[in-house]
């Protein structure tokens, strides 16, 4: 049982995920906006994050990096449509656990969630 | 001398009758001098061709302006385009004494341009293919994730499961494709060399000095000495600066002015390059919309918006920034701005 922070500017992609997790029993909680998500994490424990690299505002590689600020032992999976050796060596770089291709099947999601959580 | 020209020329007097020509225009019509000096339209041409010309010239007359139109004709050699010119022609006191008609083959050319829009079309395809297909990937993802949510609530054997399975099913084939897809815009994927910008403008200048000079638009060239070269793709490079040429030409129109020229900025160990057109310049309510893919102000067929998209994304390849301003600021001049006009203003980073 985990927080897990999703962040995608797809609404319809952050409840398909907050359900497929939850049925899981995590406690999933949903954004859209960057700003949103980067002050919950300020005041909330979160054990994973699974971020869009596409977004409103932001990159989700710039928002990987704010939120390893503000909470260094956040795990984070990023996910994207645009797969780009780039963006995959920073994300890495920056300390995310894993870096998935959208889209992602449900049990391939589970199965990843389940990975990055046992490593705590 | 007239006589050595390829292309043909005819004067036609208020008459519409012909007093001179040259031996491309006999060659043109098949006929001989004797044949056609005095003569009209309707001794030398087919009746319905005839009719036409007379009417054009006529025209060109009256208004005092003159005409140009392209026309397709055959020949024992193939099918001939040819760019034709009709001028008025008057004299001191602005008398019309005549009609010049001035008539160029242009059919390789014509070709060449074909082939360089076609293939213009296919390396925008690329970019366009690959947006596409990632756009498509986010709702198929969620599709696909619903329809296996879904069969997790329904019992294996009923009538939904089975259609949700259907769906998954679906929904890996259009994963399929969409990888097929994406995999086949990569064939546009880049092969780098060591380029030199002049070198590579120049190129680029060899395709469109014809319709430039048709256009009576007067390319400036500026170029820095010296400038070390850089690691990029040639057909990419050179797809970037067409692009901005053909904006700054369709900015113009006819008769005006497009300067380009390079630098090398030593502090910054910046290649800087830059398209300048004397045109009207860009509105400021539509400048941050400039690079959008599909954003074009100009006409249904005319454009499809794609140009400065494909330019931007093949600067940032080269890990370098493009910026336009409107009007241009001449940094040499003290600052002063220039009255209108845009220039395009691309860095590449240069070690």
């Amino acid at each position: 049982m985990a927080n897990i922070l999703v962040l995608d500017d797809v609404l319809d992609a952050t409840i398909l995920v907050k359900k497929i997790l939850g049925k899981k029993g995590h406690e999933v909680v949903t954004f859209t906006e960057e700003e949103e998500a980067l002050t919950f994490t300020k005041s909330n424990q979160i054990d994973l994050a699974i971020i869009d690299i596409k977004l409103k505002k932001m990159s989700g590689v710039e928002v990987l990096d704010e939120l390893k600020k503000i909470a260094p032992s956040l795990h984070v999976m990023m996910l994207t449509g645009y797969p780009t050796l780039e963006t995959a060596r920073e994300s890495l770089k920056l300390g995310a656990d894993e870096y998935c291709v959208k889209p992602i099947d449900k049990d391939e999601l589970e199965e990843k969630v389940e990975m990055i959580l046992q490593k705590t | 001398m007239l006589n050595a020209m390829p292309d043909f020329m005819a004067f036609i007097d208020i008459n519409l009758r012909y007093r001179a020509i040259n031996t491309a225009f006999c060659k043109f019509t098949s006929k001989e001098e004797q044949e056609i000096i005095g003569k009209t339209d309707f001794n030398i041409f087919p009746d319905n061709i005839a009719k036409e010309n007379k009417e054009e010239t006529q025209n060109v007359i009256d208004s005092g302006k003159p005409a140009v139109k392209k026309m397709e004709d055959a020949s024992p050699e193939g099918r001939i385009r040819w760019q034709m010119i009709k001028t008025p022609f008057a004299d001191t006191d602005g008398k019309i004494e005549g009609v010049l008609w001035r008539g160029r083959d242009i059919t390789k050319i014509d070709e060449l341009e074909n082939n360089f829009l076609q293939f213009q079309k296919m390396e925008s395809m690329g970019p366009l293919a690959a947006g596409i297909a990632h756009e498509l990937n986010t709702p198929m993802g969620i599709i696909l994730g619903y329809a296996q949510l879904l069969k997790e609530d329904v019992s294996e054997d009923g009538p939904v499961y089975e259609g949700l399975d259907v769906i998954e099913r679906q929904c890996n084939i259009g994963r399929k494709i969409i990888a097929d897809l994406l995999r086949f815009s990569r064939q546009t994927e880049s092969t780098f060399s060591e380029l030199n910008i002049n070198s590579c403008i120049e190129e680029v200048l060899l395709m469109v000095e014809h319709i430039f000079n048709t256009d009576r638009i007067t390319i400036r060239k500026d170029f820095g000495s010296a400038l070390p070269s850089f690691r990029g793709d040639n057909t990419k490079l050179n797809q970037a600066l067409l692009n901005l040429l053909n904006n700054a030409r369709d900015a113009i129109g006819t008769d005006g002015i497009t300067t380009i020229s390079t630098r090398y900025n030593k502090d910054h160990q910046e290649l800087i390059i830059s398209v300048k057109d004397n045109g009207p310049g860009i509105p400021p309510e539509i400048m941050d919309r400039i690079f959008d893919p599909f954003f074009t102000t100009k006409s249904v067929g005319k454009g499809t918006g794609l140009g400065l998209p494909v330019t931007f994304s093949i600067v940032r390849e080269l890990e370098g920034k493009i910026e336009v301003q409107s009007p241009p600021w001449h940094v040499e001049d003290n600052n002063s701005c220039e009255a209108k006009g845009t220039v395009f203003i691309i860095r590449l980073p240069v070690s």
